[in-house]
């Protein structure tokens, strides 16, 4: 059964959004490793910005610290690495249970 | 899922729902391809899933979706969510990639309904954690429902920057301050506009009671508001800490961890250009759209453009446009009579007309303002490969007036977004700088893949064809 209320937190405590309509289901995905549980159907940047607001990259030429800034797919501030695959645009991937997603730190150029 | 169709329409927005399904129910073999995982496009985003809490909030503009929806899925085209294409090209091919491998479909007819983005506008920390659009805001909302439980600044122009503020309100978000930058003089200057706009005055009223609402809930929260801002900054250590701008002589600060930023909506032209559809340059919303008739036919004949990406006009005018495509389309591939196509068009575009009447209006009303890409040298332009507005200016001084050379020479739109985001800055740095006018400067070329696909997913692409039916 999901769990509601306040004892149960999806949020890490360093997000600055908090679900505001929780979905009955949930998924775990592995965040840095760190299990984490978000709800079915919402996509990875939800999850991450949900759970922990930190950054989801570092940009390719000065690696500053990068998080979603359009979440339609057109910015590419929101790669992160899924189950071992770079580039991967958070804002278009749906979350899928015992999703492994990284932080993107280097910006592997696949076209090259 | 074959590889060849009749027709095959690129992004699930209102004009590609619409176009698709009207195609499908004269009997034609369509495809409709798109990266998001459910049908709606941006505006309609997650339609199908979102809860009746999400629903209330986001009001019946947003549940019109669900009757296109409806329509769609009656008319029942193949539809292949979670599918980026990187390549189109102008005799009927698209490469796409799908489930980490990549292939090839071919049409006789291409319809690309790729739809609009918010216009990019770099200011100083506009790249850190933190700045994202207002278009993003909603869209986060529609995926998630999630919404923000720290301080907001709202920062912009334009009817989505109120529309945003509407929702935050009625989500008890803590909005720490609402800047509109929009100058006053033009609501002067748009109102030669407002005769024709009239033509639809309960468009219009409801545009006007919606800011009337929010300035009423600003009040009642005690949530400042400015307007005439400029110079808007986001500042912070690799994290927003607060937002600086500046009302006439007045200095402004406001502490916030979110900024939410809106300076418009253009046409998304990544895979126009990309396929070699020829552009216009619009002088009072400063864009390039691409150039077509009133079916959204360009100069390629196989390719047609539906909804937003002719020209921005709203989800309701990009149904009609996507519908006017097809009934085109249909008539090329004598499904529909002369007669018969004249007949079905013209209430259509009767509709279509009436909704583009308050546009012009809207379109000088909120018009980029001059200052707006008055941008300090120090503010990074190029958010991929960290080009500064100072950097550009001084190639641009050298002579350089192509983004494309000032790209080879400096990185600038080189990175993974490929110019999607710096584009519109680079043109107007170019035209303040060089004199010469946006419009007669070279726009950057796009290359495929215009979305990222690995090596290895390429050399592995099925590219032949091997129609399964």
């Amino acid at each position: 059964m999901p769990k509601y209320g306040k004892e149960y937190q999806m949020s890490n405590g360093k997000s600055k959004f908090a679900w505001n309509n929780l979905p009955s289901e949930t998924v775990t995905i592995y965040f840095e490793d760190a299990p984490c549980e978000v709800p079915s159907g919402v996509t990875v940047a939800a999850a991450l910005l949900g759970h922990d607001d930190n950054h989801f990259c570092r940009s390719a030429a000065k690696q500053e610290k990068r998080a979603p800034y359009c979440l339609m797919g057109v910015c590419f501030e929101c790669l992160v690495e899924i189950d071992g695959i770079k580039n991967r645009q958070a804002c278009l991937e749906p979350v899928r249970e015992g999703m492994h997603v990284k932080r993107q730190h280097t910006l592997v150029d696949e076209k090259k | 899922m074959k590889n060849s169709y009749d027709a095959i329409i690129i992004g699930a927005g209102p004009a590609g729902l619409a176009c698709s399904a009207e195609l499908a129910n004269k009997g034609l073999e369509v495809a409709l391809l798109d990266e998001q995982a459910t049908p709606g496009g941006q505006i309609y985003r997650n339609i199908t899933r979102t809860s009746s809490r999400q629903r209330t909030v986001l009001g019946e503009d947003y549940t019109e979706g669900l009757k296109v929806i409806e329509n769609f899925e009656k008319a029942a085209p193949d539809y292949l969510p979670r599918a980026r294409v990187w390549q189109a090209e102008p005799n009927g091919e698209v490469f796409l990639s799908h489930k980490k491998s990549s292939k090839k479909l071919t049409a006789q007819f291409l319809v690309l309904s790729t739809g609009a983005m918010e216009r990019p506008v770099p200011f100083p920390g506009w790249t850190l954690p933190g700045v994202m659009t207002c278009g993003g805001m909603s869209n986060l909302f529609k995926d998630s429902s999630l919404a923000p439980t720290e301080p907001v600044v709202i920062a912009g122009s334009g009817p989505l920057l109120w529309l945003v503020a509407e929702h935050l309100f009625a989500l008890n978000a803590p909005i720490a301050a609402i800047l509109d930058t929009t100058p006053s003089k033009q609501y002067i200057t748009s109102a030669r506009h407002m005769p024709q706009a009239l033509g639809r005055f309960g468009y219009l009223m409801k545009g006007v009671k919606m800011i009337a609402a929010v300035q009423l809930a600003a009040k009642k929260a005690k949530v400042p508001m400015y307007r005439n801002v400029k110079n808007i900054e986001a500042v912070g250590n690799e994290q927003l800490q607060s937002v600086k701008a500046t009302c006439g002589n007045k200095q402004l600060e406001f502490a916030a961890s979110t900024l939410l930023v809106h300076e418009g909506i253009i046409p998304n032209t990544a895979l126009l250009r990309q396929i070699g559809c020829e552009h216009t340059w619009n002088p009072v919303q400063r864009y390039w759209h691409p150039e077509v008739n009133e079916h959204g036919a360009t100069n390629l004949p196989a390719v047609f453009v539906a909804g937003d990406g002719t020209f921005v006009h709203g989800a309701k005018s990009a149904e009609y446009k996507g519908r006017l495509t097809a009934m085109a389309i249909a008539k090329q591939l004598h499904r529909l009579s002369k007669c018969e196509y004249k007949q079905q068009a013209a209430p259509v575009r009767e509709q279509l007309h009436k909704e583009l009447q308050p546009r012009p209006f809207i379109d000088a009303l909120y018009a980029p303002r001059k200052d707006l890409f008055a941008i300090p040298d120090e503010a990074t332009v190029c958010r991929c490969e960290g080009v500064t507005a100072g950097r550009i200016r001084e190639i641009v001084a050298q002579g350089f007036s192509d983004h494309n050379e000032i790209k080879s020479i400096i990185r600038c739109g080189m990175g993974p977004c490929q110019g999607r985001m710096c584009g519109s800055a680079v043109l107007e740095l170019v035209a303040e700088r060089s004199g010469i006018p946006a419009e007669e400067t070279r726009p950057l070329r796009m290359r495929p893949p215009i979305k990222p696909v690995s090596l290895q997913e390429l050399a592995n692409a099925q590219l032949e064809e091997t129609d399964e039916s």
